[in-house]
């Protein structure tokens, strides 16, 4: 099916590859339908763009990518109901981009987690996290070689 | 807004499925015990304010935020994987 897009104008994209959050994104309630566009092969950032709102599209990063632990913060009892049991959860973050400052940060308190079977997902707010809403990614996990070949 | 007035453990219920129940009240400080659907997003109004706000932050993002993003992921250089040595 063919869908409206700021950013891309109209585009061509597979229905059944639609990703449905029943309760909307915290702030943007009424935004239940997405899909998942790459913008470039190889590279780590998607969009998540809004089949029903043209000019809504976000940024998004696989969060396992800035920490590998990081699925042990997000409680199955948090998205359990939105399909059958025993399943890892796809997970994805939001990334914010500053003009400004150029800082690229990820927002690990509240990710959005999604079903791989359903497609249904939700934004969860890890209250009790020690994460950042605004994680540099700068600071992300580095192998040893590449924090010495960095520093001057 | 709806004001009420409630004692340590009394409750309040919201619609058919909240109810909320007043633990302990200790100096300027309330515990407050909340029972309601699993898919009811129940936050610190603070927190729920800067979820909000930053979601906004990131809805702004054009494709020229994305090619910086991922220019500086590429100078970060790739993350660390694991290869398996043929024996």
């Amino acid at each position: 099916m063919q869908i409206e897009t700021t950013r891309f104008g109209t585009i061509e994209i597979d229905e059944g590859k639609s990703i449905e959050f029943p309760e909307g994104l915290v702030g943007f309630p009424d935004a239940r339908r997405f899909v998942l566009l790459e913008h470039a092969p190889q590279s780590p950032f998607h969009w998540l763009q809004s089949m029903d709102e043209p000019d809504l599209a976000f940024v998004v990063v696989d969060p396992l990518l800035i920490d590998p632990q990081y699925a042990d913060a997000v409680p199955v009892e948090a998205w359990n109901d939105l399909g059958p049991a025993g399943v890892e959860p796809l997970l994805l973050a939001l990334v914010t981009i500053d003009r400004h400052e150029g800082r690229v940060t990820v927002n690990l308190v509240g990710p959005l987690v999604i079903h791989p079977e359903t497609r249904k997902g939700r934004q969860l707010v890890l209250d009790e996290s020690s994460y950042s809403i605004q994680h540099d990614i700068m600071c992300s996990t580095k192998s040893p070689t590449q924090v010495l070949s960095r520093s001057s | 807004m709806l004001i009420l007035t409630r004692k340590e453990g009394e409750k309040i219920t919201i619609g058919d499925d909240i109810v909320l129940t007043i633990l302990e009240v200790k100096g300027r400080k309330v515990r407050v015990g909340i029972d309601a659907p699993p898919d009811t997003v129940i936050l610190r109004e603070e927190l729920y304010q800067r979820i909000q706000e930053e979601n906004r932050r990131a809805a702004a993002s054009d494709v020229e935020d994305m090619e910086r993003a991922i220019d500086l992921w590429s100078s970060i250089g790739p993350p660390q994987e694991k290869t398996e040595h043929a024996d």
